[in-house]
């Protein structure tokens, strides 16, 4: 494998919905299908903390937490999975993969500063019975506040 | 010859990479940097050919005119109350639409350049309407790939700003948009 010191980086921030891993799989397809990428990849999910899931409220949430905590650890465990064996299918060099904990807003755009990233790839929550394609929250703060360039996947609306 | 459960081949020189990239060009500093960092980010290649769009796709620039209006708001002292729109005679118009034609075809020319210095060939479209809409719907009618715009509109407030053009892209357009945001080299 080439050398992957001195490419720029490639963050790509992924959560366990469809949408981004629609994303990831159409960055790979679109940069990564060849041997020698002119990125190199990292994949990015941001763990939410139990506390901001649950909405302390009332007495008993405290004990709650700690069951929301090792469900949300289980489904990180399987994100990061998931986008092992998708990047599998693809000849990527080294991938990083790194499992953060936060709000992914900030937990993305820091994740691109710190790996000095070229690009941020995010996925993109189309929910809404409206016509229009809307923009997720997280895509949309990334879209506003990221430093590097960022690119917003769309998994199109299936047409019929 | 690659594993059978591959949702896309793995092989085959990068067929996939190939991509049809719609380009906003506007008159900001941030949209003729944008077309320069998807230039150079987006159609790499390893051997130096002398047009490499060729193997990469395919690179179309759009530059939205704002419908021009026909009546105009008197700068000056005027007989009448200043309030109220002045017709515009349609010599003025004319020369105006000109002016404006001319702008476009400046616009496009240097950003034309600029694709050449990189070796790519681009194409030119030039449409008119409201930029943000005009843009998606080219996108749409086009089926590009992606859609690269830049990040600031023509106010120099600090880079977490995003102007409206590219806010509305990255909300309405139904194709991957790439909004490049300026190098950070350039604090106001």
């Amino acid at each position: 494998m080439a050398a992957d010191v001195g490419k720029p980086a490639m963050v790509v921030g992924i959560d366990d919905s469809e949408h981004s891993f629609y994303a990831l799989q159409w960055t790979l397809r679109r940069f990564f299908s060849v041997a020698d990428s002119a990125f190199k990849l990292v994949v990015v999910h941001s763990k939410p903390s139990p506390a901001s899931v649950v909405g302390l409220a009332g007495p008993g949430a405290a004990d709650v937490l700690p069951f929301v905590e090792s469900d949300l650890k289980k489904i990180a465990l399987l994100v990061i999975e998931r986008a092992k064996d998708l990047c599998s299918a693809f000849r990527v060099g080294d991938i990083q993969y790194e499992l953060v904990e936060g709000d992914p807003r900030n937990a993305l755009c820091d994740a691109a500063e710190k790996h000095q990233a070229e690009i941020l790839v995010v996925g993109s929550h189309g929910y809404g019975a409206i016509k229009r394609v809307v923009l997720g929250s997280v895509s949309d703060h990334c879209a506003h506040h990221a430093q590097c360039t960022v690119m917003i996947v769309k998994k199109p609306k299936p047409k019929h | 010859m690659e594993e059978s459960q591959a949702p896309v081949m793995a092989e085959g020189g990068g067929e996939d990479k190939k991509m049809k990239v719609l380009v906003a060009v506007e008159e900001t500093e941030g949209s003729l940097y944008a077309l320069s960092w998807a230039l150079d980010n987006l159609f790499t290649s390893a051997s130096d050919v002398p047009d490499k769009t060729e193997s990469l796709g395919r690179l179309v620039l759009i530059h939205a005119q704002q419908p021009l209006q026909h009546f105009m708001h008197p700068v000056g002292p005027c007989m009448t109350d200043p309030h109220h729109p002045v017709y515009a005679t349609s010599s003025v118009i004319d020369s105006v639409r000109r002016a404006q034609e001319q702008n476009s075809r400046n616009l496009l020319e240097r950003a034309t350049q600029v694709c050449r210095s990189k070796l790519v060939e681009a194409e030119m479209v030039i449409v008119d309407g409201d930029p943000k809409e005009m843009i998606c719907q080219f996108a749409e009618q086009m089926q590009a790939d992606l859609l690269v715009v830049g990040s600031r509109g023509l106010s120099k407030i600090r880079r977490a700003i995003l102007g409206s053009v590219s806010d509305y892209c990255a909300h309405h357009a139904t194709c991957p948009v790439l909004i490049v945001k300026p190098p950070k080299g350039n604090h106001p």
